[in-house]
């Protein structure tokens, strides 16, 4: 299903005990007004929870206090507000957008995936919820010569050329998120992403990926916002190559040791057209 | 010369929110008396005396080690302490005896995963560590529980870890 998630039960009852993001909550409220069966069932919970706070009240000797929950957090509305849906659904709206332009590489990664599942990967890509079609425009300005700078001064650190661990996606994401918006980690087929940091790029700031090859070859992926779409081009002459495209408000460049074409199969990008 | 003796930020907490343990405690012993919840409160507290780590948030130490404790209580009577001891029941027992009841016949996993969020309001991270479980055996237990006070555990309701598809 097109752009479909999945709801587990125990992601409803984290829903019932207010524990999912607003974000998250948010989806399955809207969710749940097509489900009138589930809503009954989330009311429950919270009525056995009121019910038990009835049946075990605080004893009478004691004051009673909202320290305790006041740091709990609170169960979202099942009904969401017509301004949470608004926003809810504007936020969606980018989403979709940037899922577009995820897509074009996830989608071209997955399916690199498959064509070569004799051969062992180090990772595993993302599914593909669609494949967008990239209009050729020019390529962004000197990203790839920046990008090929910092896989210079960071892929080859043998000590420190990550700030985040990628075993640790969780936290990586959020850190480039918060700095860079980027919303998503990229997969590469055949490469195991190794970490990631924040650098400046144009009075903003980019997200830096690096990732490694089961060739033991270091490759960096490079995003930062922009406006435009291009579709992927090779830049360089050199034995360090670098591939640029933008999609989704971002900026990419690939980089790394391998030619052109051998960056196109490893199945981060489409074929060129 | 008076010498004036400040208690320490953690003892203020759990004194503020003694009542919210005892609550807790009472409702994971029951249908013991609420002489051995007490009990199991005061015990907890005099443990706490030693501030661990300051990062440590007191009061879910201390619903820890009521837990703890209880367990212990649990093992050394063996299966015959959830049968009500005689002539002890509660007022608030008789007042909802049908929740109460049930909660009392609950496995006591279930039991203090129901209670520390459902009644506690902790998160459920907040309530693994203070269960000393993973958050994914929590959330379990709690679905378990619920379904059992719902009395669905058999029913032919809803499938734990069943998935849905959303938009």
């Amino acid at each position: 299903m097109k752009g479909a998630a999945r709801v587990s039960e125990a992601e409803l009852h984290a829903f019932a005990d207010g524990q999912l993001s607003e974000e998250r909550a948010l989806t399955i409220a809207v969710w749940l007004a097509d489900n009138p069966f589930e809503t009954a069932r989330i009311e429950k919970w919270r009525a056995q929870n009121e019910a038990l706070r009835r049946a075990f009240p605080p004893p009478e000797r004691d004051r009673p206090t909202l320290a305790v929950r006041a740091s709990a957090p609170e169960s979202p509305p099942i009904q969401p507000t017509a301004s949470a849906l608004g926003a809810y659904r504007a936020r969606q709206k980018r989403r979709r957008a940037w899922s577009l332009g995820a897509a074009f590489v996830l989608g071209a990664a997955t399916a690199a995936a498959i064509t070569a599942a004799s051969l062992r990967t180090l990772t595993t890509p993302e599914p593909p919820q669609r494949v967008a079609v990239v209009e050729i425009a020019p390529a962004p300005d000197n990203l790839a010569a920046r990008a090929t700078d910092a896989w210079r001064t960071y892929a080859q650190d043998s000590a420190h050329p990550i700030e985040i661990d990628g075993r640790d996606p969780k936290n990586l994401l959020g850190r480039l998120h918060d700095r860079t918006g980027l919303d998503r980690l990229p997969a590469i087929a055949h490469a195991r992403l190794l970490g990631g940091r924040v650098l400046p790029a144009r009075g903003h700031n980019a997200a830096f990926l690096l990732y490694q090859t089961e060739k033991g070859e270091k490759l960096a992926l490079m995003a930062e916002q922009n406006g435009g779409v291009t579709s992927p081009a090779p830049v360089g002459a050199s034995d360090i190559r670098a591939l640029t495209w933008s999609e989704g408000g971002f900026d990419f460049a690939l980089v790394g040791p391998a030619a052109a074409e051998q960056l196109r199969t490893t199945g981060a990008l489409p074929p060129s057209r | 010369m008076s010498e004036e003796r400040k208690t320490p930020p953690y003892v203020d907490a759990l004194r503020e929110n003694v009542g919210e343990l005892r609550r807790f405690a009472r409702a994971l012993v029951s249908p013991a008396s609420g002489r051995t919840a007490d009990a199991l409160v005061q015990t907890a507290i005099a443990r706490l005396s030693i501030p661990a780590r300051a990062t440590d948030d007191p009061l879910e130490r201390a619903f820890g080690e009521i837990v703890r404790l209880n367990r212990r209580r649990v093992r050394e009577r063996g299966r015959g302490l959830d049968a009500p001891e005689s002539g002890t029941m509660g007022e608030d027992d008789r007042r909802d005896a049908s929740i109460s009841g049930r909660i009392a016949g609950m496995p006591l996993d279930e039991r203090e995963a129901l209670l520390i969020v459902g009644l506690v309001g902790l998160g459920y991270e907040a309530a693994a560590r203070a269960l000393d479980l993973p958050s994914s055996s929590v959330v379990s237990r709690l679905m378990r529980a619920r379904a059992r006070l719902d009395g669905a555990t058999t029913g032919s309701g809803s499938r734990p870890g069943h998935l849905r598809v959303v938009k």
